[in-house]
């Protein structure tokens, strides 16, 4: 006997019924929020699926392009840094490398922020 | 706002009219993260004001962003605007005394017509509003300084860019979380800076939703509190930005048209011609500017300081605003 839905599963059908009965009941004034609360979910959720090699490959990518080993948080305070000082606005290969990881990035989190911008 | 306050209000706007007031039941308006709009409808007994009027009163919300002016400060720029004849509500009365709603506030014509930014993007194409919009930039860039009734603003910038990447920087110094893709963006502003072409006043947030329309035609220009003096270019751009064409790409300026319309507006009234090859320098200010000020409002949120669902998914604006800024800048 399996645990039932996961976690992820619920979310997915109780934003599906949000969207499909709820929302359209509500009235003018009150339906402004309950956009924001299906937009909220609608994030929960494709964070919950996010791939955990996406981490791992953004972490790798970020080791490699610095050449320091660290979190997440601190790879990004790093690369923040070195941006600021000028290590990467000239034309090089490594500054195109640069670009490159941070576009990636960025883009990723489009697609877990807003995967529609990147259909326009 | 304090308790009782539409009754403290009647007393307020008594005092100031000389006569008796009924002051109707406030509504609250959408939009604001960062003041509240209420629509008021007051009647007078006598004197210059006797009869009705539909008011809009504006004070500060519990949300508020580091480059925000006070509602002291806008109405005096509302007031600076409409003496230059841009479109704007009348503003009527101010009130610094703390004692009356908790807090300052004023008064001002309440117009009719639409600002909602996805709705007007969502409407046909409209050269004759592209007009009239260059042409009410074009009068507000006709307030240049000095000018003692704004005394209020900043020292007038030697070169609004080089300040406003520092500006920017300093906000994010003071933020939680780095953000290398907005100094990727500030970075290639430095790099790229040009000398500044004037100063002049800026709305700072001339965009479409802060524009109001009513039968696709120019009602009046709202929200003034990020004016400031600064570069023309930084209107211009700002809003033919990309993130303010609420997904209309194909009308690059505000989703409503094409940007000569826009342009042909502006030069015509404003005596100076656009430099067209600022356009990607000033639109990449455009996003790293959002896209701080977007971080601001969040953190308020993640921090706990203001516990708001819009600000929390404002957020969530910000890796499409940093997509463009790279999208932007890949030439370095």
């Amino acid at each position: 006997m399996g645990k039932g839905p996961s976690g992820q599963q619920l979310l997915k059908t109780a934003l599906k019924v949000f969207r499909e009965e709820l929302l359209p009941e509500l009235t003018e004034k009150k339906r402004y929020s309950g956009l924001m609360v299906a937009n909220a979910l609608g994030i929960l959720t494709r964070q919950l699926n996010r791939n955990v090699d996406d981490q791992v490959q953004e972490e790798s990518a970020l080791v490699l392009l610095l050449e320091e080993q660290g979190s997440i948080e601190s790879l990004h305070r790093l690369f923040a840094k070195r941006i600021r000082n000028g290590d990467f606005m000239t034309y090089s290969k490594t500054s195109i490398g640069a670009w490159e990881v941070l576009f990636k990035i960025t883009q990723a989190n489009v697609e877990e922020s807003n995967p529609k911008y990147l259909e326009e | 706002m304090i308790k009782d306050w539409p009754e403290k209000l009647q007393a307020f706007l008594e005092n100031r009219v000389g006569y008796s007031v009924f002051v109707s039941e406030p509504s609250q308006l959408s939009g604001g993260a960062i003041q509240e709009n209420w629509a008021i409808d007051i009647t007078v007994a006598g004197g210059e004001w006797s009869g009705f009027h539909q008011l809009v009163l504006r004070s500060d919300a519990m949300s508020s962003v580091k480059a925000s002016r006070s509602r002291i400060e806008e109405f005096a720029l509302i007031n600076q605007a409409n003496k230059a004849g841009v479109l704007v509500p009348k503003p009527y009365f101010l009130c610094d005394d703390e004692a009356i709603l908790g807090r300052p506030f004023f008064l001002m014509e309440r117009l009719d017509g639409m600002a909602a930014g996805h709705k007007l993007a969502r409407g046909e194409e409209n050269p004759e509003l592209l007009y009239q919009l260059g042409k009410n930039l074009a009068l507000i860039h006709s307030i240049t300084p000095p000018k003692c009734e704004l005394s209020f603003l900043h020292d007038v910038p030697k070169d609004p860019a080089k300040e406003a990447i520092a500006l920017y920087r300093e906000f994010l110094d003071a933020l939680q979380e780095p953000h290398p893709a907005i100094e990727w963006g500030l970075r290639w502003l430095e790099v790229n800076v040009r000398p500044a072409d004037g100063v002049v006043l800026c709305h700072r947030d001339f965009r479409t939703g802060n524009l109001l329309v009513k039968n696709g035609v120019l009602a009046g220009v709202l929200d003034w509190e990020f004016a400031g003096w600064s570069d023309p270019h930084e209107d211009i751009f700002w809003f033919t930005a990309k993130c303010w064409r609420f997904g209309a790409n194909h009308r690059p300026a505000g989703g409503l048209g094409q940007r000569e319309d826009f342009y042909r507006g502006y030069e015509e009234n404003a005596g100076r011609k656009i430099n067209r090859e600022l356009q990607v320098y000033w639109e990449v200010m455009a996003h790293v500017r959002w896209a701080t000020i977007a971080c601001q409002q969040a953190e308020r949120n993640t921090l706990g300081i203001e516990n708001s669902l819009e600000l929390a998914l404002t957020g969530h604006v910000v890796p499409e605003l940093e997509l463009e800024i790279l999208s932007l800048t890949k030439e370095i």
